[in-house]
């Protein structure tokens, strides 16, 4: 039995009171929208619902619930209230701290990002082939993609080409940009909740942006996107490489073949920054006939993993249920599109364990790449 | 400035239930009234309706004879398909610019044959149908609606009307075939959009609201997924007059469904999309449409997916019990957010969290989903802001005062029905009368200044025994007789009997040259019984008896027989048949015809003053407006002090203070000189009925035409639940308010349902009122501390309307509420503690130590039986007073001249006390108004020598209408006592009842005598032959 005393245990926060994160569930009335559409309830016992009534009571989330939720927001997205249910959890997550053996692959993608904020220059080093030029101020960040290509330890993933693809595009229009070195955009440190190690690199990538006197920065990732975008204060302006591509979709030359692909709308990308449309024009100029998944755009099931915390048997579900929808869409050796290198590498991810997990043949491939190969321009 | 002349007629923007409501009741007290509709019928919302609740009436069958009444009364002018424009001028004298759209049809010239609606070669969305259409067996689509049409069969007006837009004549300059065809020449391609103005006293807006737009939703596929549909929509297809003529069929394939899921809140209830309101009645619909679902298939399972289940009106929460247990409707306490189809059967898939059994997230396949969608404030709203600069509220409704719940910001400009918020039909009408009695008070002084009296000629004498001289007047009706019937032949039969001296067949009976040629021929042949053989008497009936009054002839020598909806709209394969049947009816109806004789309406004077029985805030709102409309009320109060309950509330949830609004209401009531005040009195004694009646208050007799029981009701004292009575700290909600100054706590448990939605009556209703009062105290408790907790304990919470706000504040300032239900029922522990079956965690809850435990208690009548047993008046199993009908009539008794207002009538909140108050009030004043009553004429009679006094003609009459007397009767040797039954005729209605029951054939009712039926039915049947008066001679049989 659950008792309800003045001897409760007072949730232990450290910036902001019990009662102000309160405030953030107060117009819940419990119609469960949030958990019946909430991927990880669908795999697991975790249920968003419970959590704010409990909370409501005085129960604090268990770190189980904490290091688990995906932050993916169709919650927010269905919720008849506006309760802005991610937003509780990362503020949850910054007053109680998140213990190490929370994070995947050793915790080590945590590590470089502390790492990087306390560094003096950011220690990125990139090489692609291709023209660019340092004095450009239209820039391209490539993001993480060398990390994981390094530490992932995938065979059939190529992570550079991303940004290799990037690059072969925005020569093919005629620009050589400016490869600019930034530290990690920090926004795993954020949705963690360890806000002195984002404020660290926000800090310094502010500064370094402000310095190099670029006016454009086109990243790859959608996680660098909303990340630059929504949460920094940049005067520049912040591109996803898809909605590069679109303006500059004639110079490309599509061989103009049509093909089916499945595309996968990033929670960052569609949810946080409302951008459904123009990935999928991209894709129809090189060809494609995009097979749309039943529940899409706003309503898109998340890939599986956020923030590299607890890459777990419900995160396996979770990811083996998109590839099965893909499959559903496409065929099981179709192809499916992703904005944003966090899903292309969750995805890859799980698709290289091969049998006996699963016997899908999809591939997963990044917008850049696809447009890349399907563009007959010559850089 | 000298002050404008006041204007004795009233504009009425909408003509929605609402708006007809206002519309007779102003008509009815002498004011012209000018009833504007933007569509091209009468009827709003509600004729799209198949069934209401909770009583499954037929819509159509109660709004019908509304609609026919709007459209006869002399003192209403309907101006449909007019859209207003502008409102210049102030209160007392407004001019009303409107926009009179072309219709294409003369409104004159149509008959509403419908010859047009049959040629016309073009389909349309039909909008009455909400857009629906079908497919047939061979997969062709079926309905719609042709771009001349009549709205609906049921329209008023019954004129037709033609969309330029999808017109072939007008795109492309060629067709015109409904003017080809229409044989009464009303087709007119030149009118025009034509600005016209009226003068008007008072203005009152009933704009209703729209659907909320399921489309604007993306996640419902609406109009996507074809098994997905609106309530409406399934309104439509649940009704035999609607596209599948009844037959609840999908979309996709033309199957019935089998499961059908209702999801609720569609467009209410929802931040996300600025709709922050509950729309009152849906929960209520969803429930009718489950429970017709399953009356038109019994295998069907119906699925309710909600929230809260928001019964709160006379009879929900016993209908809602019904679904579940009579019909097992299943209620499923969850939002299904998901919606997918199966493309390939079309089901839908819902996925919905489960809370209880086994909770987990459950995939459910429906055949048919429908969507329960809110209200919308009316796309007119816009206009009344801009052109009437109405002040609307931020959610887009006329913003009223909660103690002037009826007035605008606008004097002058009142406003009834959904257009100043979300509520159900009975709040509406109720509302409506309201706003009718406002504009009549404002106006009263120039009542019937804006109408004229039709004035007739003298009666021709007509004696019984005066040789029978009928005029019959066969009908072709368009097509819709003719075609089926040989109307010539059936006229040229009628000439064959004797005292038919006149025979003719008019293209439409109803047309107005027909009514100079029937006047013309009453003259030439001297006629003095008329026959029209052509639709039904419940619409046309009044025409021809006034055709009839008018050419100088008695109103009841008249027969209609009905050739259209008896024979040729139900034999149209059986066309030589169907011409024999006109031929037989019209034998009958000769025959009948020959026996009729002449009645008068009786005139009877009444007493123009009312009584008030109850002094709370509804019998003073009721009493003042009755003696500002100009006639004396007697105020009874049984305590000593005006005010009633609402003096025991400190505070009520909208901030006001009860004392302040009662002081105010003493105040006004001691300063009207109409108002005779009795306080500490009762009425003591009472006879008489509607118009006379005589009663005692203090010793002192009054005489009255009319009553209101506003008697009220107090709270329920729960003794025995909940330790309340043994531990101190367990109170009712009232007695913490009345100390609500006085305590500081830290902790607080409210428990709802205390005494009310029990399993045995007569406490088995929602007292409608005690969510909010739990949600006013939470939120007082929590801003004077806002670190004190406050648990409630719930079923559902009722916050309906805009009081769903208020909730929201409640749980934004930190309320828990905690779902129970009946199978957990909380505990209070004798140490205080409190354990609840929290349902949505699907955990037991243990809450120590509260420093107050406030029990939710339902409002209970007062006792009623004395005043029950006095006016003859009904009082429900619920205890409460039962008015006439639940949705039409929520103010009127069955008994005439008694009415009802407040609390008596079931629990409410103050505002709407007030605005039903005015409605009662406005129904006095209607019925006071004339002067006098009229007897309908056609009513019984006893014949007083064969009266025996046994009281079953008293004890049968719904109407009250028959009361037992002593009498002396002097017989040739002696005298003896009797007990002789004695007709009221301002009363009796003539509804037979007492004819039928009397053991001892004492009574008859005029106009329908036994041997006049009889003789109709022999003549039908060629028993006897049809022949004249007694004295006259048989005449020859019909070849």
């Amino acid at each position: 039995m659950m008792v309800i005393s003045d001897q409760s245990p007072i949730y232990a926060a450290v910036n902001l009171s019990k009662s102000e994160l309160k405030t953030m569930l107060s117009a819940c009335y419990q119609c469960s929208s949030c958990t019946s559409v909430c991927p990880l309830r669908r795999v697991s016992k975790f249920n968003p619902r419970k959590i704010i009534h409990k909370f409501k009571m005085d129960t604090p989330v268990s770190e189980e619930d904490l290091t688990s939720c995906l932050t993916c927001s169709l919650c927010l997205e269905v919720c008849p209230q506006e309760v802005d249910f991610p937003e509780f959890i990362r503020l949850s997550r910054k007053n109680v701290g998140i213990s190490d053996d929370n994070f995947a692959h050793h915790n080590i993608f945590n590590l470089i990002q502390i790492f990087m904020g306390e560094m003096t220059e950011s220690g990125m080093k990139f090489d692609f082939q291709g023209k660019t030029d340092p004095t450009s101020n239209i820039a391209y960040f490539p993001g993480c993609i060398d990390l994981f290509d390094r530490f992932l330890d995938l065979k059939e993933t190529d992570f550079h080409q991303i940004g290799q693809s990037a690059i072969n595009i925005m020569n093919k229009v005629g620009i050589s940009p400016n490869l600019i070195s930034l530290k990690c955009c920090g926004h795993d440190a954020y949705w963690t909740g360890d806000e002195g190690a984002y404020d660290q690199v926000r800090e310094y990538n502010t500064q370094f942006i402000k310095s190099s006197g670029i006016s454009t920065l086109v990243v790859s990732c959608a996680e660098c996107y909303y990340t630059f975008e929504k949460l920094y204060d940049l005067d520049v302006r912040v591109q996803h490489i898809s909605q590069f591509i679109d303006e500059n979709k004639e110079k490309l030359g599509f061989k103009g073949e049509t093909y089916d692909l499945a595309y996968h709308d990033a929670c960052r990308l569609g949810r946080f920054m409302k951008e459904y449309d123009t990935p999928r024009n991209v894709l129809k100029a090189t060809g494609a006939n995009i097979k749309e998944f039943t529940l899409n755009k706003q309503f898109t099931k998340c890939c599986g993993v956020s923030a590299w915390l607890k890459c777990d048997d419900n995160s396996r579900a979770i990811m083996l249920r998109k590839l099965e929808e893909t499959a559903q869409a496409v065929g099981n050796e179709g192809t499916l599109a992703v904005g944003c290198t966090k899903c292309f590498a969750h995805l890859n991810c799980v698709l290289e364990d091969r049998k006996p997990q699963h016997n899908f043949q999809i591939k997963v491939k990044e917008i850049g790449m696809i447009v890349d190969e399907t563009s007959s321009s010559k850089s | 400035m000298t002050e404008a002349k006041k204007i004795g007629s009233v504009a009425i923007i909408g003509g929605g239930i609402a708006g007809i409501q206002s519309s007779l009741d102003l008509a009815d007290q002498g004011f012209k009234v000018y009833l504007l509709e933007s569509n091209p019928s009468i009827g709003g919302r509600m004729v799209q309706l198949d069934k209401t609740f909770p009583t499954l009436d037929c819509a159509m069958c109660i709004l019908g004879p509304k609609l026919v009444d709007t459209e006869r009364h002399p003192n209403i002018e309907l101006l449909s398909y007019c859209d207003p424009v502008d409102l210049q001028g102030s209160e007392g004298n407004f001019t009303l610019k409107y926009i009179k759209k072309a219709r294409y049809v003369d409104e004159e010239l149509c008959t509403g044959c419908g010859i047009c609606e049959e040629k016309c070669p073009v389909w349309v969305e039909d909008d009455f149908n909400e857009g629906l259409t079908t497919k047939d067996k061979k997969g062709r689509e079926k309905a719609g609606r042709k771009n001349i049409s009549i709205p609906f069969p049921q329209a008023v007006p019954k004129v037709a009307y033609l969309q330029p837009d999808t017109c072939r004549y007008f795109q492309e300059g060629k067709c015109r075939i409904c003017e080809k065809k229409c044989d009464a020449g009303a087709i007119d391609y030149t009118q025009k959009d034509e600005e016209c103005s009226i003068n008007v006293g008072a203005v009152i807006t009933t704009t209703g609201f729209d659907p909320f737009d399921a489309k604007e939703i993306d996640r419902l596929h609406f109009g996507d997924y074809p098994n997905v549909f609106t309530t409406l929509q399934f309104e439509r297809l649940l009704n035999a007059s609607g596209p599948t003529e009844g037959e609840v069929v999908r979309r996709s394939d033309g199957k019935h469904p089998k499961k059908i899921a209702f999801l609720q809140c569609i467009g209410s209830r929802d931040l996300s999309i600025n709709k922050e309101y509950c729309s009152a009645a849906c929960c209520m619909y969803a429930i009718k449409e489950a429970i017709m679902a399953k009356e038109h298939d019994p295998d069907v399972e119906a699925y309710i997916f909600y929230m809260d289940i928001r019964a709160f009106g006379k009879g929900f929460e016993e209908f809602y019990k019904r679904a579940i247990n009579e019909f097992d409707i299943k209620f499923i306490n969850s939002r299904a957010y998901e919606i997918e189809e199966n493309p390939e059967t079309h089901n839908l898939l819902l996925k919905y969290e489960q809370f209880m059994d086994s909770p987990s997230i459950v995939t459910a396949e429906m055949d048919m989903v429908i969507l329960s969608t809110g209200m919308d404030p009316s796309s007119q709203t816009e206009f009344l802001q801009e052109r009437l600069h109405l002040e609307l509220d931020h959610n887009g409704f006329v913003k009223t005062d909660p103690i002037k719940p009826i007035e605008t910001s606008v004097p002058g400009v009142y406003v009834c029905g959904v257009a100043s918020g979300p509520k159900d039909i009975p709040d509406t009408v109720a509302q409506a009368s309201g706003a009718a009695g406002k504009a009549a008070i404002l106006l009263k002084d120039v009542r019937g200044s804006e109408i004229e009296e039709k004035k007739y000629p003298r009666a021709i004498n007509v004696d019984p025994t005066d040789e029978s001289r009928i005029g019959v007047f066969v009908c072709h009706c368009g097509h819709n007789i003719a075609s089926v019937v040989d109307v010539k032949k059936v006229t040229e039969y009628a000439k064959t009997f004797p005292n038919v001296k006149f025979s003719d067949d008019p293209m439409y009976a109803c047309a107005a040259d027909t009514q100079l040629l029937i006047k013309e021929k009453i003259k030439e042949h001297n006629l003095n019984r008329i026959i029209v053989a052509s639709c039904t008497p419940r619409t046309h009936e009044p025409l021809f008896r006034s055709t009839l009054k008018e050419a100088g002839l008695n109103e009841f020598l008249f027969e209609l027989t009905n050739l259209r909806e008896h024979i040729s709209w139900v034999h149209p394969h059986e066309k030589g048949q169907a011409t024999e049947k006109a031929k037989d009816m019209l034998r009958g109806a000769i025959a009948r015809t020959c026996r009729l004789e002449p009645l008068l309406k009786e005139k009877i004077p009444i007493e123009q003053k009312a009584v008030v029985v109850g002094g709370g805030v509804a019998g003073m709102t009721c009493a003042l407006d009755i003696a500002r409309g100009g006639y004396p009320v007697y105020l009874i109060e049984k305590e000593d002090q005006l005010g009633g309950e609402l003096l025991k509330i400190p505070r009520l949830h909208n901030e006001l203070q009860g004392e302040m609004i009662v002081e105010d209401l003493v105040k006004q009531v001691n300063e009207e000189e109409n108002i005779t005040l009795y306080t500490g009195a009762n009425l003591e004694s009472l006879s008489g009925a509607v118009g006379n009646f005589t009663g005692v208050v203090n010793s002192q007799e009054i005489k009255f035409g009319a009553a209101v029981l506003a008697t009220g009701a107090e709270p329920f004292t729960p003794e025995g639940y909940y330790q309340y009575g043994v531990d101190s700290r367990v109170m009712t909600q009232r007695e913490f308010e009345q100390q609500f100054n006085e305590t500081d706590p830290k902790t607080v448990v409210m428990i709802q349902c205390v005494g009310s939605r029990e399993d045995e009556a007569p406490r088995t209703y929602c007292s409608r009122i005690c969510c909010t009062t739990a949600v006013k105290n939470s939120i007082r408790i929590k801003e004077r501390n806002p670190d004190a907790n406050v648990f409630i304990l719930y079923k559902d919470i009722r916050t309906y309307g805009d009081l769903e706000e208020l909730y929201l504040k409640s749980r934004q300032l930190g309320t828990v509420y905690i779902g129970y239900n009946d199978d957990n029922k909380p505990i209070v522990h004798s140490d205080g503690s409190v354990e609840v079956f929290d349902i949505t965690l699907g955990e037991l809850l243990q809450i120590t130590s509260p420093d107050l435990i406030l029990l939710s208690t339902p409002l209970v009548p007062k006792p009623n039986e004395e005043l029950s047993q006095l006016f003859k008046v009904p009082i429900g199993g619920d205890k409460f007073f039962l008015e006439a009908h639940v949705k039409l009539r929520p103010i009127d008794f069955a008994t005439d001249g008694v009415f009802l207002a407040g609390t008596a009538q079931y629990p409410k909140f103050t505002h709407e006390s007030i605005y039903q108050a005015s409605g009662a009030a406005a129904r006095v004043m209607a019925l006071l108004a004339p002067g006098y009553l009229l007897s309908e004429g056609a009513i019984s009679v006893v014949k007083e020598e064969m009266c025996r006094g046994c009281g079953r003609c008293e004890e049968i009459c719904p109407y009250k209408a028959i009361e037992l007397h002593e009498k002396e009767i002097k017989l040739e040797t002696k005298t003896i006592k009797t007990v002789k039954a004695f007709v009221n005729p301002g009363v009796c209605k003539g509804c037979g009842l007492c004819v039928v029951i009397c053991p001892v054939s004492a009574i008859i009712i005029s106009h329908f005598q036994n041997e006049t039926i009889e003789a109709q039915v022999d003549a039908i049947l060629l028993k006897s032959e049809p022949t004249g008066g007694e004295n006259e001679q048989p005449s020859v049989e019909a070849p």
